[in-house]
Protein backbone atom coordinates (compact mmCIF):
# COMPACT_ATOMS: atom_id res chain seq x y z
CA UNK A 1 0.00 0.00 0.00
CA UNK A 2 1.15 3.51 -0.69
CA UNK A 3 1.37 5.93 2.20
CA UNK A 4 1.05 8.95 -0.03
CA UNK A 5 4.73 9.70 0.15
CA UNK A 6 5.66 7.23 -2.54
CA UNK A 7 7.58 5.37 0.15
CA UNK A 8 6.58 1.74 0.56
CA UNK A 9 9.07 0.53 3.17
CA UNK A 10 7.56 -1.54 6.01
CA UNK A 11 6.97 0.29 9.29
CA UNK A 12 8.98 -0.76 12.36
CA UNK A 13 7.69 1.50 15.11
CA UNK A 14 5.25 4.29 15.85
CA UNK A 15 8.17 6.73 15.70
CA UNK A 16 8.88 5.68 12.12
CA UNK A 17 8.63 8.84 9.99
CA UNK A 18 6.81 6.84 7.31
CA UNK A 19 4.10 6.04 9.78
CA UNK A 20 3.83 9.28 11.75
CA UNK A 21 0.74 11.27 11.07
CA UNK A 22 0.92 14.89 9.93
CA UNK A 23 2.01 17.54 12.43
CA UNK A 24 -0.26 20.33 13.60
CA UNK A 25 -0.35 23.18 11.11
CA UNK A 26 0.27 26.61 12.64
CA UNK A 27 -2.27 28.13 10.25
CA UNK A 28 -5.07 25.86 11.48
CA UNK A 29 -5.08 25.83 15.24
CA UNK A 30 -8.80 25.57 15.81
CA UNK A 31 -10.67 22.62 17.12
CA UNK A 32 -12.62 22.91 13.89
CA UNK A 33 -10.36 21.25 11.33
CA UNK A 34 -12.76 21.43 8.38
CA UNK A 35 -10.92 24.22 6.63
CA UNK A 36 -7.55 22.60 7.20
CA UNK A 37 -8.71 19.46 5.42
CA UNK A 38 -10.27 21.35 2.51
CA UNK A 39 -7.27 23.66 2.04
CA UNK A 40 -4.89 20.72 1.94
CA UNK A 41 -7.05 18.94 -0.63
CA UNK A 42 -7.20 22.04 -2.84
CA UNK A 43 -3.47 22.69 -2.41
CA UNK A 44 -2.68 19.16 -3.49
CA UNK A 45 -4.68 19.48 -6.68
CA UNK A 46 -3.27 22.93 -7.43
CA UNK A 47 0.21 21.57 -6.83
CA UNK A 48 -0.30 18.58 -9.10
CA UNK A 49 -1.63 20.76 -11.89
CA UNK A 50 1.24 23.21 -11.62
CA UNK A 51 4.09 20.74 -11.14
CA UNK A 52 2.71 17.79 -13.05
CA UNK A 53 1.01 14.64 -11.75
CA UNK A 54 3.00 12.48 -9.36
CA UNK A 55 5.36 15.30 -8.41
CA UNK A 56 7.26 14.57 -5.19
CA UNK A 57 6.61 18.06 -3.83
CA UNK A 58 2.87 17.44 -3.69
CA UNK A 59 3.25 14.30 -1.56
CA UNK A 60 3.16 16.27 1.67
CA UNK A 61 -0.22 17.81 0.83
CA UNK A 62 -1.56 14.39 -0.04
CA UNK A 63 -0.23 12.89 3.17
CA UNK A 64 -1.98 15.60 5.21
CA UNK A 65 -5.33 15.48 3.48
CA UNK A 66 -5.35 11.69 3.48
CA UNK A 67 -4.62 11.69 7.20
CA UNK A 68 -7.26 14.21 8.21
CA UNK A 69 -10.06 14.24 5.61
CA UNK A 70 -12.83 11.65 5.90
CA UNK A 71 -12.58 9.34 2.89
CA UNK A 72 -16.17 10.08 1.98
CA UNK A 73 -15.41 13.79 1.58
CA UNK A 74 -12.36 13.13 -0.56
CA UNK A 75 -14.40 10.84 -2.79
CA UNK A 76 -17.11 13.48 -3.18
CA UNK A 77 -14.62 16.23 -4.04
CA UNK A 78 -12.79 14.05 -6.52
CA UNK A 79 -16.08 13.32 -8.25
CA UNK A 80 -16.81 17.04 -8.34
CA UNK A 81 -13.42 17.77 -9.91
CA UNK A 82 -14.11 15.12 -12.56
CA UNK A 83 -17.54 16.51 -13.30
CA UNK A 84 -16.21 20.06 -13.31
CA UNK A 85 -18.40 21.41 -10.50
CA UNK A 86 -15.77 21.67 -7.76
CA UNK A 87 -16.31 25.01 -5.96
CA UNK A 88 -12.67 26.14 -6.30
CA UNK A 89 -11.00 27.22 -9.56
CA UNK A 90 -8.08 24.91 -10.23
CA UNK A 91 -5.35 25.74 -12.74
CA UNK A 92 -5.40 24.00 -16.13
CA UNK A 93 -3.83 20.54 -16.21
CA UNK A 94 -0.25 20.69 -17.42
CA UNK A 95 0.42 18.71 -20.55
CA UNK A 96 3.58 16.70 -20.31
CA UNK B 1 -16.70 1.85 32.88
CA UNK B 2 -19.82 2.83 34.72
CA UNK B 3 -21.39 0.07 36.80
CA UNK B 4 -24.19 -0.07 39.34
CA UNK B 5 -23.98 2.56 42.07
CA UNK B 6 -21.40 4.63 40.18
CA UNK B 7 -22.49 8.01 41.47
CA UNK B 8 -19.40 10.02 40.60
CA UNK B 9 -16.95 10.19 37.73
CA UNK B 10 -15.50 7.02 36.31
CA UNK B 11 -11.89 6.06 37.03
CA UNK B 12 -9.72 8.19 34.83
CA UNK B 13 -7.32 6.67 32.36
CA UNK B 14 -5.83 9.77 30.77
CA UNK B 15 -3.97 12.78 32.14
CA UNK B 16 -6.74 15.07 30.92
CA UNK B 17 -9.42 13.14 32.77
CA UNK B 18 -7.16 13.22 35.84
CA UNK B 19 -7.25 17.02 35.64
CA UNK B 20 -10.99 17.05 35.06
CA UNK B 21 -11.53 14.86 38.12
CA UNK B 22 -9.39 17.16 40.28
CA UNK B 23 -11.31 20.18 39.02
CA UNK B 24 -14.62 18.44 39.68
CA UNK B 25 -13.61 17.63 43.27
CA UNK B 26 -12.36 21.18 43.83
CA UNK B 27 -15.62 22.67 42.60
CA UNK B 28 -17.83 20.19 44.46
CA UNK B 29 -16.01 21.03 47.69
CA UNK B 30 -16.80 24.74 47.23
CA UNK B 31 -20.41 23.91 46.34
CA UNK B 32 -20.86 21.78 49.45
CA UNK B 33 -19.43 24.51 51.70
CA UNK B 34 -21.76 27.12 50.16
CA UNK B 35 -24.78 24.83 50.47
CA UNK B 36 -24.05 24.12 54.12
CA UNK B 37 -23.52 27.80 54.90
CA UNK B 38 -26.72 28.88 53.18
CA UNK B 39 -28.87 26.15 54.72
CA UNK B 40 -27.47 26.93 58.14
CA UNK B 41 -28.42 30.60 57.61
CA UNK B 42 -31.90 29.71 56.40
CA UNK B 43 -32.48 27.39 59.31
CA UNK B 44 -31.31 29.86 61.91
CA UNK B 45 -33.50 32.57 60.33
CA UNK B 46 -36.53 30.32 60.50
CA UNK B 47 -35.97 29.03 63.97
CA UNK B 48 -34.76 32.01 66.02
CA UNK B 49 -36.96 34.55 67.74
CA UNK B 50 -34.48 37.43 67.72
CA UNK B 51 -35.66 40.80 66.43
CA UNK B 52 -33.91 44.10 65.98
CA UNK B 53 -36.25 47.07 65.44
CA UNK B 54 -33.60 49.53 64.26
CA UNK B 55 -31.47 47.31 62.00
CA UNK B 56 -31.14 48.99 58.57
CA UNK B 57 -27.65 48.23 57.34
CA UNK B 58 -24.42 46.50 58.28
CA UNK B 59 -21.62 47.96 56.15
CA UNK B 60 -18.99 45.42 57.11
CA UNK B 61 -21.01 42.25 56.53
CA UNK B 62 -22.39 43.67 53.26
CA UNK B 63 -18.90 44.34 51.96
CA UNK B 64 -17.81 40.86 52.92
CA UNK B 65 -20.75 39.08 51.30
CA UNK B 66 -20.30 41.05 48.09
CA UNK B 67 -16.59 40.44 47.70
CA UNK B 68 -16.47 36.86 48.97
CA UNK B 69 -18.68 35.38 46.18
CA UNK B 70 -16.55 37.21 43.60
CA UNK B 71 -13.42 35.61 45.01
CA UNK B 72 -15.11 32.20 45.06
CA UNK B 73 -16.11 32.61 41.42
CA UNK B 74 -12.54 33.47 40.49
CA UNK B 75 -11.33 30.38 42.35
CA UNK B 76 -13.63 28.30 40.14
CA UNK B 77 -13.16 30.19 36.88
CA UNK B 78 -9.37 30.26 36.73
CA UNK B 79 -8.75 26.50 36.98
CA UNK B 80 -11.71 25.97 34.66
CA UNK B 81 -10.25 28.21 31.95
CA UNK B 82 -6.85 26.65 32.40
CA UNK B 83 -8.36 23.21 31.84
CA UNK B 84 -10.34 24.41 28.84
CA UNK B 85 -7.15 25.46 27.08
CA UNK B 86 -5.24 22.35 28.13
CA UNK B 87 -8.00 20.20 26.64
CA UNK B 88 -7.64 22.02 23.32
CA UNK B 89 -3.91 21.42 23.05
CA UNK B 90 -2.63 18.88 20.55
CA UNK B 91 1.12 18.45 20.24
CA UNK B 92 2.78 16.17 17.80
CA UNK B 93 0.35 13.26 17.56
CA UNK B 94 1.54 9.86 16.27
CA UNK B 95 -1.72 8.65 14.81
CA UNK B 96 -4.86 10.22 13.47
CA UNK B 97 -8.14 8.40 13.92
CA UNK B 98 -11.15 9.63 11.99
CA UNK B 99 -14.49 8.92 13.58
CA UNK B 100 -17.68 9.23 11.58
CA UNK B 101 -21.09 9.05 13.20
CA UNK B 102 -23.89 7.37 11.31
CA UNK B 103 -27.48 6.51 12.13
CA UNK B 104 -26.85 4.30 14.12
CA UNK B 105 -23.27 3.16 14.29
CA UNK B 106 -19.78 4.62 14.37
CA UNK B 107 -17.27 4.09 11.62
CA UNK B 108 -13.54 4.55 12.04
CA UNK B 109 -10.79 5.36 9.56
CA UNK B 110 -7.06 4.99 10.11
CA UNK B 111 -5.32 6.32 7.03
CA UNK B 112 -1.84 7.35 8.11
CA UNK B 113 -0.19 4.36 6.54
CA UNK B 114 -2.72 2.05 5.04
CA UNK B 115 -6.28 3.05 4.57
CA UNK B 116 -8.13 1.06 7.21
CA UNK B 117 -11.88 1.55 7.50
CA UNK B 118 -14.38 -0.32 9.62
CA UNK B 119 -17.84 0.08 11.11
CA UNK B 120 -18.58 -0.56 14.73
CA UNK B 121 -22.10 -1.85 15.42
CA UNK B 122 -23.60 -2.80 18.75
CA UNK B 123 -24.00 -6.53 19.37
CA UNK B 124 -27.71 -7.24 19.96
CA UNK B 125 -28.66 -8.70 23.33
CA UNK B 126 -29.63 -12.09 21.84
CA UNK B 127 -26.13 -12.64 20.47
CA UNK B 128 -24.25 -11.69 23.64
CA UNK B 129 -22.02 -14.05 25.57
CA UNK B 130 -22.66 -14.36 29.29
CA UNK B 131 -19.57 -12.25 30.08
CA UNK B 132 -20.45 -9.39 27.71
CA UNK B 133 -22.01 -6.09 28.70
CA UNK B 134 -25.51 -5.53 27.38
CA UNK B 135 -25.92 -2.50 25.07
CA UNK B 136 -22.19 -1.74 25.34
CA UNK B 137 -20.52 -4.48 23.31
CA UNK B 138 -19.61 -3.76 19.68
CA UNK B 139 -18.53 -6.04 16.85
CA UNK B 140 -15.39 -4.06 15.96
CA UNK B 141 -13.51 -2.46 18.82
CA UNK B 142 -11.32 0.56 18.20
CA UNK B 143 -7.70 -0.27 19.00
CA UNK B 144 -5.10 2.38 19.75
CA UNK B 145 -1.67 2.37 21.43
CA UNK B 146 -1.41 3.59 25.02
CA UNK B 147 0.94 6.40 26.15
CA UNK B 148 0.80 7.79 22.64
CA UNK B 149 -0.66 11.07 21.46
CA UNK B 150 -3.57 10.46 19.16
CA UNK B 151 -5.48 13.00 17.12
CA UNK B 152 -9.19 12.32 16.87
CA UNK B 153 -11.16 13.90 14.07
CA UNK B 154 -14.88 13.55 14.54
CA UNK B 155 -17.57 14.17 11.96
CA UNK B 156 -20.95 12.82 11.00
CA UNK B 157 -22.56 11.55 7.84
CA UNK B 158 -26.17 12.36 8.76
CA UNK B 159 -27.33 14.02 11.99
CA UNK B 160 -25.44 15.33 15.01
CA UNK B 161 -23.99 12.62 17.23
CA UNK B 162 -21.58 12.97 20.11
CA UNK B 163 -18.60 10.70 20.56
CA UNK B 164 -18.06 10.19 24.29
CA UNK B 165 -15.69 8.15 26.39
CA UNK B 166 -16.00 9.31 30.02
CA UNK B 167 -12.86 7.68 31.41
CA UNK B 168 -10.74 9.37 28.74
CA UNK B 169 -12.35 12.75 29.35
CA UNK B 170 -13.62 13.04 25.81
CA UNK B 171 -17.00 14.24 24.68
CA UNK B 172 -16.97 15.73 21.24
CA UNK B 173 -19.87 16.51 18.93
CA UNK B 174 -19.87 14.87 15.55
CA UNK B 175 -21.48 17.38 13.25
CA UNK B 176 -22.23 16.81 9.56
CA UNK B 177 -19.97 18.94 7.35
CA UNK B 178 -17.56 19.79 10.14
CA UNK B 179 -14.41 18.12 11.40
CA UNK B 180 -13.82 18.38 15.14
CA UNK B 181 -10.37 17.75 16.47
CA UNK B 182 -9.63 16.23 19.88
CA UNK B 183 -6.77 14.71 21.72
CA UNK B 184 -6.55 11.19 23.15
CA UNK B 185 -3.91 9.66 25.41
CA UNK B 186 -4.36 6.57 27.54
CA UNK B 187 -2.25 5.94 30.63
CA UNK B 188 -2.69 2.20 30.60
CA UNK B 189 -3.92 -0.71 28.55
CA UNK B 190 -7.59 -1.34 29.05
CA UNK B 191 -10.99 -1.29 27.43
CA UNK B 192 -12.97 1.92 27.64
CA UNK B 193 -16.68 2.18 27.06
CA UNK B 194 -18.72 5.07 25.80
CA UNK B 195 -22.03 5.87 24.21
CA UNK B 196 -23.45 8.41 21.79
CA UNK B 197 -24.35 11.51 23.78
CA UNK B 198 -26.50 13.52 21.44
CA UNK B 199 -30.04 12.38 20.72
CA UNK B 200 -29.70 11.22 17.13
CA UNK B 201 -32.84 9.22 16.43
CA UNK B 202 -34.55 5.97 17.28
CA UNK B 203 -31.43 3.92 17.95
CA UNK B 204 -29.47 6.64 19.74
CA UNK B 205 -29.01 4.35 22.75
CA UNK B 206 -27.72 1.51 20.63
CA UNK B 207 -24.51 2.91 19.17
CA UNK B 208 -21.91 2.31 21.89
CA UNK B 209 -18.17 2.92 21.62
CA UNK B 210 -15.42 0.57 22.73
CA UNK B 211 -11.85 1.80 22.80
CA UNK B 212 -9.13 -0.76 23.35
CA UNK B 213 -5.76 0.65 24.36
CA UNK B 214 -2.99 -1.81 23.60
CA UNK B 215 0.79 -1.97 23.50
CA UNK B 216 2.20 0.13 20.64
CA UNK B 217 3.87 -2.82 18.91
CA UNK B 218 0.68 -4.87 19.11
CA UNK B 219 -1.11 -1.95 17.54
CA UNK B 220 1.47 -1.91 14.76
CA UNK B 221 0.92 -5.63 14.23
CA UNK B 222 -2.78 -4.93 13.94
CA UNK B 223 -2.17 -2.20 11.36
CA UNK B 224 0.15 -4.45 9.39
CA UNK B 225 -2.24 -7.42 9.55
CA UNK B 226 -5.01 -5.32 8.00
CA UNK B 227 -4.96 -5.38 4.25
Amino acid sequence: MSNGNGNDKPVRSLEDPNFKTCLQDARFQNQNATKWCFTMFVDFHKCERLLGEGSDCCGQFKKVYRAICPNEWVQKWEEQIEEGNFPVDLPEKRNK
Amino acid sequence: MSTWKTLFLQDSASPLMEHLTLFHDHTILILILITILVSQMLLSMLLNKLSHRFLLEGQLIETIWTILPAIILILIALPSLRLLYILDEINNPSITIKIIGHQWYWSYEYSDYKNIEFDSYMIPTKELNSFNFRLLEVDNRTPFPYKTQIRLLVTSADVIHSWTVPSMGIKIDSTPGRLNQANLIANRSSIFFGQCSEICGANHSFMPIILESIKPNLFLNWIISKT
